[in-house]
């Protein structure tokens, strides 16, 4: 085994681009697995055991780009099964407040209360799901467990103008003393120790739907809605009106290389080749020599290693332990929040399982 | 629905009218037909009990 | 059967209830279906799907409504 102080072993090239690249061929992909057992290089003297403090020296993330709804980071020094945990965790894991009890007192619009119902759990609610607690179907709804939110219109015709034909989203009023219904009982569905106004953590303007504009029915004369929406915390896997993400997803860093110097016609037909401008052409002198300027533009469509000699040329691969996450957030929480509680979830699962198999 | 004895005498139900929509309130035994316009589909009014639904 | 333009794109649920009238306008504006969705800023097929082969039957059915009718018969 190796020691830290004498020079380390190192693995001969290609085993270490078979370790640490997948290599994309015109034809299919190969190394594509991760290399996990500890001796799997024993013959070379090489370690491949897991260490801590080799991952405390890798491991490395870099924020590309962020605002309020979506994030593009590089996570570096992670294998593509904890890329993965995240990416699941963040679709099926992370809470949010969504819509879930719908209770109907007048719907004479043309959608069907079903559907109405099934509309307004899908908008997602601007609060943060860390302030609010689940609760199960025995529980009584109260202030910690349960928002409220009232629809009550009527459409009217004055005159020309047709009020209230299509009914928008921020028409869904938050109740933060609780439910108003059923009408002439001393018990409502909800019973609120106090107001959610005075909780701590609630923003100024209250609890809304994230987005003001969203059609949520369309209404003539005549035809009134008068409803309440219970929303309650809830994870993606059980629907996934709960997930906090638009889309979470990650990819492996494209590399691309060069393997013999390309000039003059070629240089362009490299150039032309890439749909997505990965190669550019360098005047060195009077030679046209192509370089690689943008590699994590690459797609991995592989078009330029078709044709003749050309997978002679370039190579193509992806860094196995180095990937490109966006987060998209639909609104409840800023991405960069979201990737940390799904990091704490994970968290909470390791401990769980050190509980469960220590005695 | 008539019920035992003692039991107060049926309410007049509204009715809305398959044509002109305008409300017609009918007693049992009442003819079924609009009194605006005559015609002959009474539909009965949306119950204002509150219904239960599950957004999903 | 999506009679109103649904809330968020079936695939990836991305917020796109909001957006159908402004794909309108922009389609009035003469712009083509894929400007109006660029401009929409909707990067993914499943999402510029739900708005560009939607159909909004919700306003054919809104024709019949009898109790507009009601409404001037009180008035």
């Amino acid at each position: 085994m190796a020691t830290s102080d004498d020079e380390e072993p190192k693995l001969p090239a290609h085993l270490e681009l078979q370790r640490t690249r997948v290599v994309c061929a015109a034809d299919a992909p190969s190394y594509t697995e991760s290399v996990q057992y500890s001796g799997a290089y024993m013959a070379y003297g090489v370690d491949n055991s897991l260490r801590l403090e080799d991952f405390r020296k890798n491991h490395r993330v870099d924020i590309v780009s962020l605002n309020e709804e979506d994030i593009e980071f590089d996570i570096v020094g992670i294998d593509a099964a904890i890329a993965n945990a995240f990416r699941r965790i963040l679709i099926a894991e992370v809470p949010t407040m969504a819509i879930e009890k719908v209770y109907i007192a007048n719907n004479t619009s043309v959608i069907q209360d079903e559907v109405l119902a099934h509309r307004l759990g899908l908008l997602p609610i601007k609060a943060d799901p860390r302030l609010f607690d689940y609760k199960s179907e025995e529980e009584n709804a109260n202030e910690k467990n349960t928002i409220v939110f009232k629809l009550d219109v009527v459409c009217t015709r004055k005159g020309e103008r047709i009020m209230n034909g299509s009914v928008k989203s921020d028409q869904m009023k938050w109740l933060p003393e609780g439910s108003e219904m059923p009408f002439h009982t001393k018990s409502k569905f909800t019973s609120y120790g106090s107001t959610q106004e005075n909780l701590a953590g609630i923003s100024s303007e209250g609890i809304t739907i994230m987005y003001p504009d969203i059609i949520v029915a369309k209404l003539r004369p005549g035809q009134a809605i008068e409803l309440e929406g219970h929303a309650t915390k809830g994870i993606g896997k059980t629907h996934a009106k709960w997930s906090p993400v638009a889309t979470a997803r990650y990819r492996m860093l494209p590399e691309v290389n060069l393997m013999e110097e390309i000039q003059g016609k070629l240089a362009e037909e490299l150039v032309q080749k890439c749909p997505v401008g990965v190669f550019d052409i360098e005047d060195v002198g009077s030679v046209k020599k192509a370089k690689v300027a943008r590699p994590r533009n690459c797609t991995l469509c592989r078009e330029c290693v078709r044709g003749d000699g050309w997978d002679k040329r370039v190579q193509l691969s992806r860094v196995k332990n180095h990937f490109i996450f966006t987060i998209e957030s639909t609104g409840a929480l800023r991405p960069e929040i979201l990737f940390t509680e799904a990091i704490k979830i994970l968290n909470e699962k390791c401990q769980r399982i050190l509980t469960e198999i220590s005695f | 629905m008539d019920g035992g004895m003692g039991a107060p005498p049926p309410e007049p139900v509204t009715y809305l009218c398959g044509d002109c929509g305008a409300d017609n309130t009918l007693k049992p035994g009442d003819v079924i037909q609009c009194r605006e316009c005559g015609y002959r589909i009474l539909y009965k009014k949306r119950t204002r009990r509150i219904v239960q639904f599950e957004a999903r | 059967m999506a009679m109103c333009t649904c809330c968020d794109c079936l695939l990836v649920a991305q917020v796109i209830g909001n957006k159908w009238d402004t794909y309108l306008d922009l389609l009035q504006a003469d712009y083509s279906e894929g400007d109006a969705l660029d401009a929409l800023a909707l990067v993914r097929y499943c999402c510029r799907r739900m708005l560009m082969t939607h159909v909004d039957l919700i306003e054919k059915l809104l024709n019949y409504n009898t109790l507009e009718r009601n409404e001037n018969a009180n008035n």
